[in-house]
């Protein structure tokens, strides 16, 4: 099965999600850096962690590139105007699909600059598409349980899909390793990173 | 500059619910009436904080701090507030430029736009709404006569 845009929503089995809260239940309180938009049922399933969580909602705040131009040379976001973070640090971080929606210099810039938020063993949550097409706009993706998501995209419009592939990642996101990964059938490779620096 | 409403209208400041320890009931788009509570209409514009002993709606503009922890706050689809809200359940249909403190609960309705912190042990987020910021859920040791230390307490630690 590949993944296919719809309007509807539709659900998706995550084992990186399950692999995410079976490493952070047993810490006594979450710092959660979301960086989707704020979503009620993700807040209600992230309250048992007794959370404290900041909604960043790149989606809303980030230019994307033209589709199919990922690959290209664009210029480097400045993160620190965009997330406006205040200085603390986060134990868990929700990126999602975003970084398929960024060229590799700037997947490098961020994770730099998210590093400056990250405790120890702080773990980042990313889907990455492989395969040729993937939805034109970051899809907003709804906790349905700890191992399935709901997710939305407002159009069946698609781009060119960069491909990230595990080394680049790993060479592009410095303290970052891919704890865990999973591969499901629909074209999605879920990671876990580690911030271990 | 304060009116009595002499019946609610369109919205409608909470009765408070049962607390309870999670977060984030879904939402309803209808609010339980209030018998009584005060207005600031939409032509109403006020610098300067702003606290009391009763429920309170704010249709108008207001810069400054709104402090009624024992009461419910809700700013209506005209509200515009800079400065931070305290309240016992603070419900949000306007706009909020500040932190907003809920003794109990937070609800952001769809309309509805935050940009700063928020601090309640439980948060609804309507799906739309627009939201940028913190929020904080985690439990705070509440004293047992003092409640209002418990938020100053929360604003000293966000």
């Amino acid at each position: 099965m590949i993944w296919t845009p719809r309007n509807e929503p539709a659900f998706h089995t995550s084992l990186g999600l399950q692999a995410l809260c079976r490493r952070i239940q047993d810490v006594g309180a979450c710092d959660i850096l979301e960086l989707g938009p704020v979503r009620n049922r993700n807040l209600d399933f992230w309250s048992r962690f007794q959370p404290s969580i900041y909604i960043a909602d790149l989606r809303s705040s980030l230019p994307l590139p033209d589709s199919g131009a990922a690959e290209e040379a664009e210029p480097e976001p400045d993160w620190g105007q965009i997330l406006g973070l205040p200085e603390r640090t986060y134990n868990v971080i929700l990126a999602w699909d975003l970084l398929n929606y960024l060229d590799i210099s700037s997947v490098s810039s961020l994770a730099r600059h998210l590093a400056r938020f990250c405790g120890p063993e702080a773990l980042l949550f990313a889907m990455i598409y492989d395969q040729k097409q993937m939805p034109d706009q970051i899809t907003v993706y709804k906790i349905a349980d700890e191992s399935h998501l709901e997710y939305e995209n407002g159009s069946t419009a698609t781009r060119l899909c960069p491909r990230h592939q595990p080394r680049t990642l790993a060479a592009a996101m410095p303290g970052f390793s891919p704890d865990e990964s999973f591969r499901m059938k629909n074209g999605i490779v879920e990671y876990l990173f580690r911030y271990a620096p | 500059m304060w009116k009595k409403s002499p019946e609610p209208e369109e919205f409608r400041p909470q009765a408070t619910p049962a607390t309870q320890p999670s977060t984030a009931p879904a939402p309803k788009a209808s609010y339980p009436q209030a018998k009584d509570y005060a207005t600031i209409g939409s032509t109403i514009s006020i610098k300067g904080d702003l606290s009391g002993e009763e429920d309170l709606l704010i249709e108008g503009k207001l810069e400054g701090k709104i402090e009624l922890r024992r009461h419910c706050v809700t700013i209506g689809k005209n509200g515009r507030i800079k400065g931070d809200v305290f309240g016992k359940i603070i419900t949000v249909e306007g706009t909020v430029e500040g932190n907003l403190y809920g003794e109990e609960q937070l609800i952001l309705r769809q309309a509805g736009t935050v940009r700063g912190n928020i601090v309640a042990p439980r948060v609804a987020l309507e799906d739309g709404s627009n939201f940028k910021g913190s929020i904080d859920m985690s439990p705070k040791e509440k004293p047992a006569t003092a409640p209002q230390d418990k938020v100053a307490t929360a604003a000293k630690s966000s």
